[in-house]
């Protein structure tokens, strides 16, 4: 409380007081203190603000109405913007432009977008529109519409019909459709492809479609620039359509050393570990499982199990089919003639 | 001049506040501004300047004082005016951070984690090291400067023939001195490594950046010789991927591709050249691109694949 340290302007009122860390000046330290209770809540009651005044050691008492609108034009002085609104038979004030909020720097607002893009189409890492709600509550509303908007996603391009184009893939893969695309490939001919898209990926300034190609099984990435035509077709996605928990086993080395994964859970039994893992992409998760070679075996559920060993056997098969002589001939004879991508 | 409607002293403080969000600033430069400002025109004394510090410490800014490490600037480390984190939202957060995407660079996952971080403690919450404790439990790191300067570091060291001396923590918790030659920096299965070179081993290694604890240049010219040596008995692989183009292949991102080019016999198919001394990485990244491939050459490396498929295999057979 305000001792015999504190002294009183020729009006009478406190001015300044000597607090922990010093002498301060009361009158600012009270604006400031509104704009903290302004800043707690996206509506606060008048009623809410006096009480809060009351209950101040430094402060205890409410401010007059003419008091509180001239804090506010002060306040509002200094850059920021407060609404006051009606609800309820009372009247609120909400901190609609807040200069003290975080402001996202270009670098951050790339690596912001590549998130919204992941989110967009792999809810099973967060929910996209709680994502935006929460850019919002830390930054401003420009901020978020430099981030979500159009332009920016197509990499400062401006290209509202990739920007469409890459919307309507998104609706495809959340509603899990299969889709025929007419792509142009980089020899330049033009392929007609059956896919199950999975993921908008944004990456080097491209985006790229993930998808899966219903005629090879494989996964697939294509520079959706490049995608000239889309039709969907009337049967429904069988790569995402069920979140699905995975058990399987980790032996030896591999075991001892493993690093438990986002959405996973771990039970270590010495030289072994059982993994439980939820996934919406079982095709990756098999596939990174495949590297593990024999130190890791899938347990269940048991289609997962009979994926991950027909995998293997296509992929054995391949690589145990003769090698053509012709082929080994042309490599050992190949004289480099392309660039290589930038990496 | 006294300007009516409005309490002078309150905007100082708030535009002080403001400057001091963006940069650290020196008495001068706050006198500056409030020079340049024309609600104010008028530069303040010291002690005046320590009364609007000491008001905006009561209010819960937390603000350091002018001092040789901080070139004699104040220094605002948090404020209460931003924003509260719920814990729904504390948690949302840590969910990002540990967030795996296909082809994701190490510097994206740096950045990724150094924004939610500045996300953390950008925010009014009054248990913000408490947050802070949680995020490095979660994403498994001690200190997220000491990583971005171990990164800093090795970036430049990664440019130049140098051998570096590592205390590197193997797991579990065994604490060794090894000496190196760096070549790359690479994000990998959850974790951000460091391809380098090393006597005791053949081809390259990979090692975990976050188990490094110190680096140093050391001048061994022989050390030097025999590793870069070594660099460059590199491999060539040869691999046909079968019905794919470039743009299907993300591990050209981080295996050293050489040459590549459309199979001269069906086109559907792409041939390519990887140049290693570390079959066994690259040896995962093809199995973990999700691509039907033939070795082309050599055959030692065809048979070392087709021994590892068939006792993978043989897990499942039984």
């Amino acid at each position: 409380m305000p001792n015999s340290d504190s002294f009183y302007n020729p009006n009478g009122e406190l001015n300044h007081w000597i607090s922990g860390s010093g002498k301060i000046h009361i009158s600012a330290f009270r604006i400031l203190f509104l704009l903290k209770i302004l800043n707690q809540s996206d509506m606060v009651f008048v009623t809410t603000i006096n009480n809060h005044l009351i209950n101040h050691p430094l402060i205890g008492r409410a401010f007059v109405s003419e008091t509180l609108q001239k804090h506010l034009y002060t306040i509002q002085l200094s850059g920021w913007k407060i609404g006051r609104h009606y609800k309820d038979a009372q009247w609120y004030y909400q901190v609609e432009f807040n200069p003290l909020k975080y402001q996202f720097s270009l670098i951050e607002q790339q690596l912001l977008l590549k998130l919204l893009f992941l989110l967009r189409s792999r809810p099973i890492y967060g929910d996209v529109d709680r994502f935006l709600r929460l850019l919002k509550t830390m930054s401003s509303a420009e901020e978020l519409q430099k981030i979500s908007s159009g332009s920016l996603a197509v990499a400062s391009r401006n290209d509202s019909a990739l920007h469409q184009k890459i919307q309507h893939l998104e609706s495809f893969i959340l509603d899990n459709q299969v889709l025929e695309i007419t792509f142009q490939h980089p020899n330049g001919q033009t392929q007609t492809h059956l896919i199950e898209p999975l993921q908008v990926h944004f990456d080097n300034h491209k985006a790229l479609l993930v998808s899966i190609n219903t005629e090879t099984n494989k996964k697939c990435r294509y520079d959706i620039e490049r995608i000239e035509t889309f039709r969907q077709l009337p049967s429904r996605s069988r790569t995402r359509v069920i979140m699905t928990t995975v058990h399987f086993k980790l032996t030896g080395r591999l075991a001892r050393g493993y690093r438990r994964y986002p959405n996973e859970q771990i039970q270590d039994k010495g030289d072994t570990v059982l993994v439980t893992h939820t996934t919406d992409d079982i095709e990756t998760l098999l596939l990174r499982l495949l590297k593990y070679g024999a130190s890791c075996e899938v347990l269940s559920p048991r289609w997962a199990r009979e994926l991950m060993a027909k995998n293997l056997q296509q992929l054995a098969h391949v690589l145990e089919a003769p090698v053509d002589a012709q082929l080994t001939n042309f490599v050992s004879n190949r004289v480099q003639t392309t660039e290589i991508p930038h990496k | 001049m006294k300007k009516s409607g409005f309490n002078q002293t309150a905007y100082r403080i708030i535009k002080l506040l403001e400057w001091l969000n963006h940069q650290p600033l020196s008495l001068e430069q706050i006198n500056q501004r409030f020079l340049d400002d024309p609600m104010i025109s008028k530069s303040l004394s010291q002690d005046t300047i320590g009364l609007y510090m000491n008001t905006l410490r009561a209010i819960g800014c937390e603000i350091d004082r002018p001092k040789p490490s901080n070139q004699f600037c104040y220094t605002l480390i948090s404020h209460p005016f931003s924003y509260v984190l719920k814990e729904e939202e504390i948690q949302f957060l840590f969910q990002l951070a540990q967030c795996i995407d296909e082809s994701v660079t190490y510097q994206d996952v740096l950045g990724r984690l150094r924004l939610i971080l500045n996300l953390i403690d950008h925010a009014s919450n009054p248990n913000r090291q408490d947050i802070r404790d949680r995020f490095f439990e979660v994403t498994r790191l001690k200190d997220l400067d000491q990583l971005e300067q171990m990164i800093d570091s090795l970036e430049y060291y990664c440019s130049k023939p140098v051998v570096l001396e590592v205390v590197y923590t193997s797991p579990p918790n065994r604490k060794n001195t090894r000496q190196l030659l760096p070549e790359k920096l690479l994000y990998w299965n959850d974790s951000i490594y460091l391809q380098a070179y090393m006597s005791e081993y053949e081809g390259c290694v990979l090692l975990r950046v976050d188990r490094m604890e110190q680096i140093k240049e050391i001048t061994n010219s022989d050390i030097l010789e025999n590793l870069t040596l070594k660099r460059l008995q590199q491999e060539e692989i040869w691999i046909r991927f079968i019905n794919c183009n470039l743009d299907d292949l993300p591990l050209m991102n981080y295996v050293n591709v050489t040459d590549y080019c459309t199979d001269p016999f069906d086109e559907k198919h792409l041939l390519v050249k990887f140049q290693t001394s570390n079959l066994f990485f690259l040896k995962q990244a093809l199995l973990e691109s999700g691509q039907l491939f033939q070795v082309i050459s050599p055959q030692s490396f065809q048979q070392d694949l087709r021994a590892f498929l068939q006792e993978t295999q043989g897990l499942y057979t039984a």
